[in-house]
């Protein structure tokens, strides 16, 4: 499948929201990679597994454990960071004409623990959050360096 | 295009390769020379060789400016290998043209593989060597030149002497040291226990009183025949009031022969159909591809289980197992070095340091034949040369301070590698100031670094706090130190090489750093084991006993909060996985329990049940983790099993310490 607009998305459905990522920040998505559990990993980390010889952690979007069979993990790299989300579903992919961006609230951090927004979209009357990856990945690589090394 | 033409540039790489190990050379060579302070015969023949190599190869890669300086380098040694059969006593200026031409080329090296490269301006260097070479053409003022024999000339050494088998040296005593005779006797005495032949000229020194006046003028001659050849020229250079100890000839019992070469000319006489010059990146590839291969052919075994293929399993894949085992051992053996290739780097670096502190420091190399993984000596190399920059700076003392303190005015360090199963000891031991656990603490309370009382800190752990980033007891950044990037570095660096550092120390008398590192980072034979949903596996060269769990709970006691078990008449650690890690479950009956010994821990671990020892593969943790994940956690790395799961590899050292400390995983 040829990206021919890198302004396209790649859209899942979660629990409670629906995201959307940037398809330039994808490395790949696979398909029945295995989970290992790993102890001392954070909440939101399901484990790691095994992508092209290396090992990458893989976060899990919502707090619900997504199902054993069907599960797909996007693979995102950022500098020599590389992370994965565990998604259990089908992605699929938004044009950018079918797509407008709308304001968030000013009030509201666009930071959530781990999940950092890079914008929100409306596309068929329903809501997208857009995630910045490259952010994420940053954050968490600082976390691990710091905070979280604390006790 | 850079500055290479076409064709030079596709010669660029043989020679880079060629000038890397022509430099290499010629820094032992200088490295040995100066310490004695004189060049013999062969060093002046290797040095004029190596630089006109280097003066045709680069005049072939259109290097003019190089080629040039090379040149000039070959006249000046060209000219005392006319003049004379050594130098005795060189000047300092002859060594420092020699290192400043060195690190030029090696500047110059690291810049010809970059885009856009332009060589370097030679005339400065190239106007010292030929100034160089007109004052000492003119003056020979080459310290005591040995000038060749000419009519009517007188020769002081013995010819009768030269000319018998072993070997021949000439010490010069103190000026002024008076009853000279009985300082050579003294000197002699020392070394006869190591000579199976020993003769000296005068003869009976100690009883040659009237011959003290002739040996203070031309010394007295040794020649001896020893398997400890070296031993005895260290004792007689080490002499009390020798002031000088030279090599006249070596004559073996077959024929005559000059003084050995240097090791480094002994390397290059290696016949070249022995050895074949392989680039790293692509032993790097094979021994990738070896570790997939491992990894699949377990996936394979186990699909095959499953599949109920137990002939199939047992058959072909156990053999097409066991040559992929064997192309992973011999691809591991390709890719092992001697850790003494270490060694030059590191007395360069012990050179450059000594004379800008203006201290002196005998420095003694002891590694013996053992080799490790080329990526784990460059990673200890790394680390060394941090060590031995931090013993000069911070803990040899300058001279005067040494002597004030009762010690010889030339520090020691000593360098010592040792391997065990599986692992390379290495350890730098000076004889400094030591580092002061008081002055340690102080540190840290500024920094804001300590997490608990003062008092509450185990010698180690004051240590440890050493390793904290930006951490420096010093109050003046030199050139070497006192950014407090030094002991962090190694830290990281070893972590990154699946090794470990301590650290001892004592006030007055000294320090030593050990590093403890794998010998190879490819593979390694483990032991795995299962504790609920979690695979983990530690080194099996670690592992001693296996203990079931039901039979052994009588002896199962909790002291202060922690739990030990009754081991061999003594309480060692029992760490519970399970709760250590919080991972939830309980801990069935069937349980195991796995004795374990590292370098310096021992402790049990409670599993819920084992596999079959195997050679695996260990990756390394992701680099998200970032680099005090192993340290907090005793996690060191991950391997992949043949269903494909993740194993979590354990660092028993920092694990156990971890639990001694309490630090409890939450």
């Amino acid at each position: 499948m040829e990206i021919e607009n890198d302004r396209e998305l790649l859209c899942i459905r979660g629990k409670k929201k629906n995201y959307a990522f940037e398809f330039r920040d994808i490395r790949e998505i696979c398909r029945e990679l295995k989970i290992s559990r790993m102890p001392c990993l954070p909440e939101h980390f399901t484990g790691v597994c095994n992508y092209k010889g290396g090992i990458v952690p893989v976060l899990c979007i919502e707090e619900t454990e997504p199902e054993e069979e069907r599960t797909l993990v996007f693979i995102f790299e950022y500098q020599n960071y590389q992370l994965g989300i565990l998604y259990s579903g089908e992605p699929y992919i938004l044009d950018p004409g079918k797509y407008t961006e709308i304001q968030r609230p000013e009030s509201e951090s666009a930071c959530n623990e781990i999940w950092i927004e890079k914008k929100m979209i409306l596309a068929d009357e329903e809501i997208y959050t857009v995630l910045d990856m490259e952010k994420i990945i940053w954050n968490l690589a600082k976390f691990f360096q710091g905070e979280y090394m604390k006790y | 295009m850079g500055y290479f033409d076409e064709d030079a540039q596709e010669m660029l790489e043989v020679y880079l390769m060629e000038a890397k190990q022509l430099t290499e050379q010629l820094g032992a060579v200088l490295l040995e020379t100066e310490k004695k302070n004189a060049f013999t015969g062969e060093d002046i023949h290797n040095i004029f060789r190596i630089m006109h190599t280097l003066k045709s190869s680069s005049a072939m890669m259109g290097l003019k400016g190089l080629s040039s300086l090379a040149h000039t380098m070959e006249d000046l040694f060209s000219w005392f290998r006319e003049q004379q059969e050594g130098i005795e006593q060189a000047e300092t200026e002859l060594f420092d043209l020699l290192y400043a031409f060195s690190d030029y080329i090696e500047d110059e090296m690291k810049c010809m593989v970059l885009a856009g490269y332009e060589p370097g301006d030679t005339s400065v260097l190239e106007a010292g060597a030929k100034d160089y070479l007109k004052k000492i053409s003119s003056e020979q003022v080459c310290g005591e030149i040995k000038e060749q024999k000419s009519a009517g000339e007188e020769d002081d050494r013995p010819r009768e002497m030269l000319e018998k088998p072993g070997v021949i040296v000439r010490i010069r005593l103190e000026e002024g040291c008076r009853m000279e005779n009985i300082r050579a006797f003294m000197v002699v005495r020392q070394i006869t226990g190591l000579c199976t032949e020993l003769e000296t000229l005068p003869a009976n020194l100690e009883s040659a009183q009237s011959e003290a006046e002739q040996i203070a003028e031309h010394g007295v001659f040794i020649r001896f025949q020893s398997e400890h050849k070296e031993q005895v020229m260290d004792i007689l250079r080490g002499g009390l009031f020798v002031a000088q100890c030279e090599i006249l000839k070596e004559n073996t019992a077959a024929g005559k022969k000059e003084p050995e070469p240097a090791a480094p000319a002994a390397a290059a006489s290696n016949p070249e159909n022995d050895f074949l010059n392989v680039r790293s990146d692509r032993l790097d590839r094979l021994q990738n591809l070896a570790r997939e291969m491992i990894i699949q052919m377990m996936s394979l075994e186990a699909q095959l289980e499953e599949n109920g293929m137990s002939d199939l399993k047992e058959g072909t894949a156990h053999q097409i197992n066991r040559l992929i085992s064997e192309v992973e051992r011999t691809v591991m053996e390709m890719r092992m070095v001697p850790v003494e290739r270490i060694v030059p780097k590191v007395r360069r670096i012990l050179r450059d340091i000594c004379r800008d502190e203006k201290k002196e420091v005998d420095f003694k190399a002891s590694c013996g034949d053992i080799e490790a993984d080329k990526s784990v000596v460059e990673y200890i190399s790394e680390a060394l040369l941090h060590l031995i920059r931090n013993a000069v700076d911070h803990g040899i003392e300058p001279p005067e301070e040494r002597i004030a303190a009762g010690k010889d005015p030339k520090g020691k360090i000593e360098f010592n590698v040792e391997s065990t199963v599986g692992e390379v000891l290495i350890t730098i031991s000076d004889d400094g100031r030591g580092i002061s656990q008081d002055k340690i603490l102080e540190k840290s309370r500024s920094m804001g670094i300590l997490s608990k009382p003062e008092e509450e800190y185990s010698r180690q752990e004051i240590m440890d706090l050493l390793l904290h980033p930006g951490f420096t007891t010093k109050d003046v950044v030199t050139e070497y130190s006192g950014r407090g990037v030094g002991l962090d570095v190694v830290k990281n660096v070893l972590e990154n090489a699946g090794g470990n550092l301590y650290i001892e120390s004592e006030t007055g008398k000294g320090s030593t750093f050990t590093l403890v590192v794998p010998l190879t980072l490819a593979t390694m034979e483990c032991i795995r084991f299962r504790v609920g949903e979690y695979r983990f596996s530690i080194p099996a060269r670690y592992v001693f006993r296996f203990l079931e769990y039901g039979k052994n709970r009588q002896n199962i006691q909790e002291i202060n909060g922690r739990n030990y078990i009754l081991f061999e008449e003594r309480m060692v650690p029992l760490v519970d996985l399970r709760k250590f890690y919080s991972l939830g479950g309980e801990t069935p009956d069937t349980a195991a329990i796995v004795y374990a010994k590292g370098t310096e821990k021992e402790g049990c671990l409670l599993v819920d049940s084992m596999y079959e020892q195997k050679r695996i593969v260990i990756k390394q943790l992701p680099a998200l983790f970032g680099v005090d994940f192993r340290r907090k956690t005793g996690a060191s790395g991950m391997s992949i099993m043949g269903s494909g799961k993740i194993c979590t590899a354990l660092d028993l050292e920092i694990l156990f310490d971890l639990y001694e400390r309490g630090n409890i995983w939450r």
